[in-house]
């Protein structure tokens, strides 16, 4: 036979009102919900921002007039596009004053890669002149791929030295870059010449292709000038000609950063919320109970227990509910975090880039507590006012 | 030395502005082994008078003491240890754990007395002895009055009391139950057990040793020649 126990008959309590303590578990579902979703999100996409800024060695990246936002979106998100410059920008801005160095790319939509359940970005570019895709590479060396060699994002599937198909061609996988947070995670990248060779073959009617064009430029400033100097010199220069945009990377950041700071703030305010409502609904349902309970308590009483115990039994219950909720909660939040982070940091144009999991256990751990705690601190002057007074009274007025 | 003596007991209350007693200079003193009936009108004060004999309820006057401790003397905490220890108390009406079964509640006594050593021997040993073992897995709910007052008894005996104050054990049972109800007492007394219960009418008085009548808060001892 089972020794009764304060956790039993705090179970049994609970087991007896199973709408109301479903309902209280849940506020502290939500609230546990609310702070490690929100905290894992904003991390990441903290994370996905910090990498950003120190990996991307682009100062302006050139891309045709009214694209900047399909650019960002397939830099930041992978979301496969096609755009095109003149390909003989790329040589003038090499040389244009205040311009340090200038790698060209190419973006080549496909949506039917062997490799991935989601589309992928194919971008071509050109080794020798790249300073944007290298910094990715942690191994020091990235094999310059090629003819039939490519280098994939983290996300792209496939090991290394094995083989991937693209537009119906097989090409080699040199290298994998590191985690990005971005774009990159989902795009396959080539020389020019693979490339150019490849689209010359393609059957792929959706990639329509004028020779010799390029679709982004990304610059790199010369230490000491004004970035935005250079790139309005740029705009003055060919923005008619070659029909083009400039997007300045650091207040691109910068903008990412501001909603990143948004989203940070919002989440906190949630999960703030979230905790005062959870303790507010535990405050009220347990100080209503009080009444509902006091024959219960008054029998308890009589048959010797200490004021202390109940306010135990009460703690306890408080504690399983707030338990369970904060389980459950953390539980969703981690549930629905990974497989949705990239719909909710597309939605919101954010890099993200998931935190390491033992910082993500100690995030949890920390969330965890402080919804446990939730139950017994606002029950706690329920518990104390459970013993006051003549237990008989207590017992009397519940008849 | 007497099991319980109270002395001089009183407990005023106030109702529609008018202070009464709703018990009045109480005596009363029970050996070890002696069965005791308090015979009263609904109103006359037994309730009160068990509950503050119990510790439950602070009395307007007079003294309580149960096995020599003189139990005002207590602290909240050490009340509760000696009614958890030496106390058995049967309360008037339903006063099972709904959501605990019968088992569980024969044993909270057991629980608040915060000792881990075995006690499945003595939980069956009293649900065989009130006929009530096979509900012992049993809610309340779905138990007959007769059972839960079994339950009740079984419970207040627990923990070995060396009082057992029984309100109205059997206001609301058959002749059959009532008896049955009477004959645990009846054991419990012959074993050196106090036993004082209350009760309407003479009926069950007829098993006491010893009757005591409450009239209006007063109590007063039934001479043989009366009963
Ligand atoms: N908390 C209280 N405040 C005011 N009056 C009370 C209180 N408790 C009991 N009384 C009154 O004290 C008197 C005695 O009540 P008590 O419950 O002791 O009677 P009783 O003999 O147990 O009656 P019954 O046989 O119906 O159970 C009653 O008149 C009751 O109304
Ligand atoms: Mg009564």
């Amino acid at each position: 036979m089972k020794p009764l126990t304060t956790f039993q008959i705090a179970k049994n309590n609970l087991r007896r009102r199973p709408a109301r303590s479903a309902g209280l578990c849940m506020a502290v579902a939500v609230s546990a919900f609310a702070m490690f979703g929100g905290a894992l999100l904003s991390q990441g996409v903290g994370r996905g921002v910090e990498s950003m800024s120190n990996r991307l060695g682009a100062d302006i990246l050139v891309v045709p007039h009214g694209y900047d936002k399909q650019f960002q979106a397939a830099l930041l998100r992978g979301e496969p596009s096609t755009f095109y410059l003149k390909g003989d920008l790329v040589d003038k801005l090499r040389f244009f004053p205040g311009v340090e160095r200038a790698a060209p790319q190419l973006f080549l939509a496909t949506l039917n890669a062997s490799c991935c359940t989601m589309p992928v970005q194919v971008i071509a570019y050109d080794p020798e002149a790249d300073f944007v895709v290298k910094p990715w590479v942690s191994a020091n060396a990235v094999p310059t791929p090629a003819g039939d060699e490519v280098v994939v994002g983290h996300m792209v599937g496939g090991e290394t030295g094995t083989e991937i198909s693209l537009f119906g061609r097989k090409f080699r996988i040199a290298a994998r870059l590191d985690r990005t947070g971005m774009g990159f995670d989902t795009s396959v990248f080539m020389t020019m010449g693979s490339a150019k060779k490849l689209l010359r073959t393609a059957k792929n009617a959706a990639v329509k292709y004028e020779p010799g064009s390029v679709s982004s430029i990304m610059l790199a400033v010369a230490p000491g000038l004004n970035i935005k100097d250079v790139a309005n010199a740029i705009l003055r220069e060919y923005a008619i000609d070659y029909d083009l945009e400039i997007v300045v990377s650091r207040s691109m950041i910068s903008d990412i950063a501001k909603k990143l700071g948004g989203l940070s703030l919002l989440s906190r305010a949630l999960a703030a919320l979230s905790w005062i409502c959870a303790a507010a609904a535990l405050f009220i349902f347990f100080f209503l109970m009080l009444d509902e309970r006091r024959r219960e308590f008054g029998l308890f009483r009589i048959l010797g227990a200490k004021r202390g115990k109940l306010a135990g039994i009460v703690l306890y219950e408080s504690l399983l509910v707030s338990a369970a909720g904060g389980i459950l909660g953390i539980a969703a939040a981690l549930g629905l975090t990974a497989p949705f982070h990239r719909l909710i940091t597309t939605a919101l144009e954010l890099p993200y880039l998931a935190i390491p999991a033992g910082s993500a256990l100690v995030l949890g751990a920390g969330c965890l507590l402080s919804s446990v705690a939730v139950g017994p601190l606002s029950c706690l002057y329920s518990a104390i006012r459970i013993g006051s007074g003549d237990a008989y009274l207590t017992l009397r007025s519940g008849e | 030395m007497s099991v319980l003596d109270v002395r001089g007991l009183c407990k005023e209350y106030v109702r529609g502005g008018v202070p009464f007693r709703a018990v009045d200079s109480a005596n009363l003193r029970v050996e070890p082994g002696e069965m005791v009936g308090i015979v009263g009108r609904s109103g006359s004060g037994k309730t009160t008078f068990f509950n503050m004999v119990a510790g439950l309820l602070t009395p307007s006057a007079g003294s309580v003491s149960v096995a020599g401790t003189d139990i005002l003397a207590l602290s909240d905490a050490e009340r509760s240890e000696l009614r958890n220890r030496r106390i058995g108390y049967v309360p008037q009406g339903q006063s099972l754990l709904a959501n605990l079964t019968v088992l569980d509640n024969v044993r909270l006594p057991h629980y608040f007395a915060a000792r881990d050593d075995n006690v499945a021997g003595r939980v069956f040993y009293l649900l065989g002895e009130l006929g009530i073992a096979h509900l012992a897995e049993t809610c309340p709910p779905q138990l007959s009055g007769g059972e839960m007052r079994r339950a009740a008894i079984a419970r207040a005996m627990m923990n070995r009391p060396e009082l057992l104050l029984a309100d109205e054990p059997t206001g609301d049972l058959d002749a059959g139950n009532a008896r049955a109800a009477m004959d645990a007492f009846a054991a419990l007394a012959a074993s050196g057990v106090a036993v004082v219960f209350s009760a309407h009418g003479d009926d069950a008085a007829r098993r006491a040793d010893r009757v005591v009548e409450m009239e209006r808060g007063a109590m007063r001892e039934r001479t043989f020649s009366e009963a």
